[in-house]
C-alpha cells in the first residue's frame, strides 16, 4: 500500500530532499507530498491520483539527481519508488528483473552471488536503478561491457494518456519499440514511470581486478608536468585504450583544486575473461606515467567523492603484488566494487559533464592546469576537481547508438568536473569558478566556433551526458543537442514524447520539450 | 474579459475612478510587427495614443479592481531560460493613465503559452488559463500592486476528436463569479467547463462536459449571477447554463443557439444583451429574461474575418453604452442603443495590427 507522507509528517523533511541538499531551494519549492509505493500497483494508483488532482509527479528512486528536477516541484508529489527494491528472476522466468529502487550496490550483490552475473553501471552504491539505467549508466565494466541500457530487453513504464489515464506497458524492441529505445538512455523524468527494468542476458562479473592508484602532488607538479600526465592518459585512451585486450581496463583520473595537496588516478584491471592472469596491458599502462612524477599507492586517492573522508579503504586483508614496478592490489571483484556501496552522503554538489573523442590537448591541459591553480579571494575551493574517465572501448558499438538514446559512442574519455561542500553560502562561488573553468574549456581552438563554452558535438567534443545534467546549459539554445547529438535523435524523443506524454505530465527544467 | 467580470460581480471596493461612467484611459495588447502595450487617452469617440510600452506576446490584459495596477499577461514558451509563460504587472497613474513596470512573473514550468487571466474582485488573487502547458496558474497580488509567485497549480489532462485542436487539455479562459471565491474555466481541448475553488490554493470543485468537439473557449456571466454564457470554438455554438453559484455548479442548460459565436463573448451590464462574435460577424443576442433562453436580433459584418483581418475580442464599456471589438486591424468602437442594445456603425478608435485585449480605466 502506498505510504503518503504529508507535510505535518515527522519524515517529511528528510523525504522532501534527495542527496543533493541545495533543493528544494526555497520552501514554496518543495512537494506537497511524497507517496511512497511498495509495489507497482501502488505506483499506478498513486500516479493516477496525482493526475486526476491536477497534481505534478515528479519520480525519484535513489534521489541523486545532480539537479532539482524532483525536488522543486512546488505543492506537487513526489513518486517514491525507493521501495521497490527486488532483484533477480521472477518464478518462471529467465530474464533478470531490477526494479527501480534497488540500490546498485545491493543489485551487484545478488546478481553475483545467486548468478555470478553483473551490470555494467556505476560506483556510486547507492545510486539506484530507476535513474541510472533510463539515463544511459556506466561504470567500471561498461569499457568491457558497455551501457547498462545497451543490455535492456525491455522495460515496465506508467504513462497516462491523452485523457488523463495511467496505462500500464510492458515495452521492448516489439511493443512500443519508439518508447523502449527512449527509455534507453534519454533521461528519467520524461515518459512515465518505470516500475521495472529487464534483461534477458547479463555478462558476467570479473572474479576478480587488480586495483592501483598513483599519487600526483601540486608541489611536484608545474604545468609542464601537468600537461605531460594528461597527455599520456590522453593519447592511451584515444590508441592503445581501444584494443580489445585493453577493455577490462579502466582508468579514473581525478585533478583537484590546488587547495588540495594533490591529485590521483585509479585504475581498476581484468582481463576481458574476468582473470588477472596476465597483467601486461595493466603494467605498459602503468608504465606510461613513470615520467610523470607520480607515485603507486595503495590508498585511493582524497577527493573522489568525499572531501571529507579519509584516504583508504579497510576492507580484508591487503593483498600487495608488486608487478613489475608498481605496487598494485589484487582484490576479489565484489570486495573491490563494496569500496563505494556506501556511495558519497548527502552534501551540496555542482556537476557538468563532457565527452571527449580525442585525448587532451596542449591547450585543454594548461586550461585545466591554469583553473585549478586558480584562488578566488574568499572562496573555499576544496573539493573543486574533475573526475577524468576512460571510456570507449565496448561502448563505441556503433549500432546502439541506433538502438538507445545514449548517442555518444565515438568518444574515449568522459569528464565531470564538479565541486563539493557543505556550507550553503560557498555556492555562489563555487557555481561561478566551475562556470568559469568550464567555458574557459570549451572556448578553446577546438571547440565550434558557433557553439563557443560547450562540447558542442564536433570531431574533437560529443557533447554531454544527461545522467550529469547541468541546467546551466538552459543558456544555450542548442542544449538539447549537446545532451541528445545533431542527429535524428532528439526530434525522435520529441515524438515520442507527443505519442505516449501528450499531456506533457512528467516533466522538469530539462526535459524534452514538447 | 476580466473587467467585465469584475463589474458584474457588483464589486463594492472600488477607488473612485473606477466608479465613473466614462473611460477615460483604454489599454491595449498588441501583438502585430511589434508587441505592445498601448496607452490610449479617451476623449469621447476619439483616442489618442500617449505611451507603448514593449511587452512580450500580451494576449489578456487586466486592472487591478482599485484602477492602480494593471497586469499583462505574455504568451510565450520560454522565460528565464525555462519552459513556461509570464505575466507583468505595471502601475497605473490613475490620473495620466501613465504606465511603470513593477515586474514580470514567471508561470510554473512547463505552464508555456497562456491564454488568459482574470484578477479577483478583492484584488488579491490572479488566475492564469494556460492553453499550450494544459493549466492553470494562481498567482498572489502583493499590497503594491506587484505579483507574487505562483502557489496553486492545477494541471489539466484530456482531449477531444478533433485532432488539431483537442489533442490534449487546452485551457482558453477564465472568470471570478460573484464570490470572488471560485472560477469558471473552459478549456478547448478537454471540452470540459470547469469550476475552481481557491479556499485552499486552486482545486476543482465541478467539472461539466461540453459536447464532443464543441471546444469551450469564451465565458460570461449574467449580473445576476445565475446564468453562464460559454461561446465554443470549434462548433461555432453559445449555450447558457444555470449557474448555483452558493454551491459552485453548473446546473442545468438553458440555452443553445447554432451559429459562428465562438470568437468573442460579452456581457452587457444590465444582462439584457450578450454579444457574441465569430467568422468577422458580431451578434446581439436578446437573454429571455424568465429562461434565460437566446434570440439574436443583430447581425453586423464588422471584418472580412480571414487573416489577419479577424476578430480578436470584445468588451462593452462600464455603462454599456460602447461594444470595443479588437481586431486585425486596430481597436473598433461601437456605440450602443440603451434601449435595444443594437449598435452604429463601427469606427477605428486606434488603428493597429493585432489588438488582442483590451482594459478600460
Amino acid at each position: 500500500m502506498a505510504i503518503v507522507v504529508s507535510r505535518q509528517d515527522p519524515r517529511y523533511e528528510a523525504l522532501s530532499r534527495g542527496h543533493n541538499l541545495r533543493w528544494p531551494a526555497a520552501d514554496a519549492d518543495a512537494a506537497g507530498r511524497i507517496v511512497l509505493c511498495e509495489s507497482a500497483s501502488d505506483a499506478a494508483q498513486a500516479l493516477q491520483q496525482m493526475v486526476s488532482a491536477g497534481l505534478r509527479p515528479t519520480v525519484r528512486s535513489g534521489g541523486h539527481c545532480y539537479e532539482d528536477f524532483v525536488t522543486n516541484n512546488p505543492g506537487g508529489a513526489i513518486l517514491d519508488l525507493s521501495l521497490l527494491t527486488a532483484v533477480g528472476k521472477a518464478a518462471n522466468e529467465s530474464a533478470y528483473r531490477i526494479e527501480p529502487g534497488t540500490q546498485l550496490w545491493n543489485g551487484y550483490v545478488e546478481l553475483y552471488k545467486r548468478y555470478g552475473v553483473t551490470v555494467p553501471g556505476g560506483t556510486c552504491g547507492t545510486v539506484c536503478a530507476g535513474g541510472h539505467i533510463s539515463g544511459g549508466g556506466y561504470g567500471l565494466l561498461s569499457r568491457l561491457h558497455g551501457l547498462t541500457c545497451d543490455w535492456l530487453t525491455a522495460v515496465d513504464i506508467l504513462t497516462v494518456d491523452a485523457r488523463g489515464k495511467v496505462v500500464p506497458r510492458t515495452v521492448d524492441a516489439t511493443h512500443d519499440a519508439d518508447l523502449f529505445r527512449a527509455c534507453r538512455g534519454a533521461g528519467g523524468g520524461n515518459f512515465g514511470v518505470i516500475t521495472s527494468y529487464i534483461f534477458d542476458k547479463l555478462p558476467p562479473a570479473p572474479a576478480e581486478v587488480m586495483q592501483a592508484h598513483v599519487r600526483f602532488q601540486w608541489s611536484d607538479t608545474p604545468v609542464e608536468r601537468f600537461v605531460q600526465i594528461m597527455k599520456t592518459y590522453g593519447e592511451y585512451w584515444e590508441t592503445r585504450g581501444q584494443d580489445p585486450d585493453t577493455w577490462g581496463l579502466f582508468s579514473i583520473i581525478t585533478p583537484s583544486h590546488q587547495s588540495s595537496p594533490g591529485f590521483g588516478m585509479s585504475v581498476q584491471f581484468c582481463n576481458p575473461d574476468g582473470t588477472c592472469r596476465d597483467l601486461t596491458v595493466l603494467n605498459d599502462y602503468l608504465d606510461r606515467f613513470i615520467h610523470c612524477g607520480g607515485v603507486t599507492t595503495k590508498a585511493a586517492p582524497v577527493g573522489i567523492v568525499n572531501p571529507a573522508a579519509t584516504t583508504g579503504t579497510a576492507h580484508g586483508s591487503e593483498d600487495e603484488v608488486c608487478a613489475g614496478s608498481h605496487t598494485v592490489r589484487r582484490r576479489t571483484w565484489l570486495d573491490a566494487t563494496g569500496d563505494q556501496a556506501g556511495g558519497p552522503g548527502s552534501g551540496h554538489g555542482k556537476y557538468k559533464s563532457a565527452y571527449l573523442k580525442r585525448g587532451f590537448t596542449e591547450a585543454e591541459a594548461r586550461c585545466i592546469y591554469k583553473h585549478m591553480q586558480r584562488t578566488i579571494p574568499g572562496a573555499d575551493l576544496r573539493g573543486s576537481l574533475i573526475e577524468i574517465d576512460s571510456y570507449g572501448g565496448a561502448i563505441n558499438r556503433k549500432e546502439m547508438g541506433q538502438l538507445t538514446s545514449a548517442p555518444q559512442r565515438s568518444s574515449i574519455i568522459k569528464m565531470q568536473p564538479m565541486s563539493l561542500w557543505s556550507n550553503p553560502t560557498e555556492e555562489q562561488a563555487r557555481c561561478k569558478w566551475m562556470h568559469e573553468f568550464y567555458t574557459d574549456l570549451f572556448s578553446g581552438p577546438d571547440a565550434d566556433p558557433q557553439h563557443l563554452g560547450t562540447p558542442y558535438p564536433n570531431d574533437h567534443y560529443e557533447g554531454c551526458y544527461i545522467n550529469y545534467p547541468d541546467k546551466d546549459m538552459l543558456s544555450y539554445q542548442n542544449w538539447p543537442q549537446l545532451y541528445y547529438g545533431v542527429g535524428e535523435l532528439y526530434p525522435f524523443l520529441q515524438q515520442v514524447k507527443r505519442k505516449y506524454d501528450p499531456n506533457n505530465i512528467f516533466h522538469h527544467a530539462m526535459s524534452v520539450r514538447v | 474579459m476580466a473587467a467585465l467580470a469584475a463589474r458584474a460581480s457588483g464589486l463594492q471596493a472600488s477607488a473612485a475612478s473606477v466608479e465613473s461612467n466614462a473611460s477615460r484611459f483604454a489599454f491595449v495588447g498588441v501583438t502585430g510587427r511589434t508587441h505592445a502595450v498601448h496607452v490610449y487617452a479617451i476623449n469621447g469617440a476619439s483616442w489618442r495614443l500617449q505611451q507603448a510600452v514593449a511587452s512580450k506576446a500580451p494576449v489578456s490584459i487586466a486592472l487591478h479592481p482599485l484602477g492602480t495596477a494593471l497586469y499583462v499577461l505574455n504568451e510565450v514558451s520560454e522565460y528565464r531560460g525555462l519552459p513556461r509563460g509570464s505575466v507583468e504587472a505595471y502601475r497605473v497613474d490613475t490620473q495620466t493613465g501613465q504606465l511603470d513596470l513593477l515586474g514580470r512573473e514567471g508561470l510554473s514550468l512547463s505552464a508555456t503559452m497562456p491564454r488568459h487571466m482574470a484578477v479577483a474582485p478583492d484584488g488579491k488573487t490572479l488566475v492564469v488559463a494556460v492553453h499550450g502547458g494544459g493549466a492553470y496558474n494562481l498567482l498572489p497580488i502583493l499590497a503594491d500592486g506587484r505579483l507574487g509567485r505562483v502557489n496553486g497549480i492545477v494541471k489539466e489532462t484530456g482531449c477531444g476528436p478533433v485532432a488539431e485542436d483537442q489533442d490534449t487539455a487546452h485551457p482558453q479562459a477564465v472568470l471570478f463569479d460573484s464570490t470572488g471565491k471560485r472560477v469558471i474555466a473552459s478549456d478547448m481541448g478537454a471540452d470540459k467547463v470547469s469550476v475552481f475553488s481557491l479556499e485552499d490554493g486552486l482545486t476543482v470543485m465541478a467539472r461539466y462536459d461540453s459536447p464532443a468537439g464543441s471546444g469551450p473557449r469564451h465565458v460570461a456571466l449574467h449580473p445576476d449571477r445565475h446564468l453562464l454564457y460559454v461561446a465554443h470554438a470549434l462548433d461555432g455554438s453559445l449555450c447558457g447554463f444555470a449557474y448555483d453559484a452558493d454551491a459552485g455548479r453548473i446546473t442545468k442548460q438553458v440555452a443553445h443557439v447554432h451559429g459562428a459565436y465562438g470568437d468573442a463573448l460579452a456581457m452587457h451590464p444590465t444582462g439584457d444583451y450578450l454579444y457574441a462574435a465569430g467568422s468577422g460577424v458580431m451578434s446581439l443576442l436578446r437573454i429571455d429574461p424568465a429562461t434565460g433562453a437566446l434570440r439574436r436580433v443583430q447581425a453586423r459584418r464588422v471584418v472580412t474575418g480571414y487573416e489577419p483581418d479577424q476578430i480578436h475580442g470584445m468588451m462593452l464599456s462600464r455603462n454599456g453604452r460602447e461594444l470595443l471589438i479588437l481586431t486585425g486591424k486596430g481597436v473598433l468602437r461601437m456605440e450602443v442603443d440603451p434601449d435595444t442594445g443594437c449598435v452604429d456603425v463601427p469606427t477605428l478608435a486606434a488603428s493597429v495590427t493585432d489588438a488582442r485585449c483590451v482594459a478600460m480605466l
